[in-house]
């Protein structure tokens, strides 16, 4: 009878154990998966946050872009730190959020909605030359499908899926 | 989240039943409250490397490190109330 009441009382507390820290993880992914709680996480994302490896060195989509572009350290920084650009960023990572999380298909921008938000980041980008604005411009026409690809079509899991 | 809840309660109450002293199923109570809030922080590690892989060609660590952060506050919350539970032993105890 003792030995019964022991087991019960070891199940009891394995259960609650696991029911507390299912519950507390639930919690996580309610906050995170909710619309605040993506802008909360999507409004600290920088185009250099992305481009950077932990370790403080640039990944292989930074060297992608430059080579694209044909453009000069110093000029991809200025891109990256460029207030407006980081705005448009943020703006796009919504919308891929909603497009891939929430599965909703209307979220989706079209090329010309991307290509235009890039030109409209570019032209309000302070201390940029004429030849550096002209690059991205006219490299963003030619490119714009694999942009589009890019952002799109990058997987993502939902945590819920876990 | 509700349903989780009201099976913690059920667990709390169904303890108290069955453990006779309950300094000691509250004993009880407060160690799983701390032992869910390391689990929590293991499951928080555990998601951050899950996404740090989700994509390779653009660093996630903001996102992973914003979703730990949350996973270490909801442990620290369990594991607060763990160590409340235990001083509260102690407290009726004397």
């Amino acid at each position: 009878m003792k030995n019964k009441k022991i087991i019960l009382v070891v199940l009891i507390v394995i259960l609650l154990i696991l029911t507390c820290t299912i519950a507390s993880t639930y919690a996580v992914i309610i906050n995170v998966t909710n619309k605040n709680g993506i802008l909360e996480i999507v409004n600290k994302i920088t185009i250099k946050d992305l481009l950077i490896n932990d370790n403080g060195t640039y990944n292989s989509t930074y060297y992608n872009v430059i080579n694209t572009l044909d453009i000069t350290d110093n000029e991809a920084s200025t891109l990256m730190e460029s207030e407006s650009l980081n705005e448009k960023l943020q703006i796009v990572l919504n919308t891929v959020v909603d497009y891939k999380i929430n599965n909703n298909v209307t979220a989706k921008l079209s090329n010309d909605e991307i290509y235009n938000l890039i030109v409209d980041g570019i032209n309000n980008t302070n201390n940029i030359t004429e030849e550096l604005k002209n690059k991205v411009i006219t490299k963003s026409s030619e490119y714009i499908n694999d942009v589009s690809d890019f952002l799109y079509d990058i997987e993502v899991s939902l945590l819920e899926d876990y | 989240m509700i349903y989780l809840i009201i099976l913690i309660l059920f667990l709390i109450i169904i303890l108290f039943l069955t453990v006779k002293n309950k300094i000691k199923a509250l004993k009880i109570i407060s160690i799983s409250s701390i032992s869910a809030g390391i689990l929590t922080i293991i499951v928080g590690y555990i998601f951050k490397y899950i996404i740090l892989n989700v994509t390779h060609e653009v660093n996630l660590s903001i996102i992973s490190n914003t979703i730990l952060s949350k996973f270490i506050k909801n442990s620290l919350i369990l594991i607060s109330i763990g160590f409340l539970e235990l001083l509260s032993t102690k407290i009726i105890k004397s």
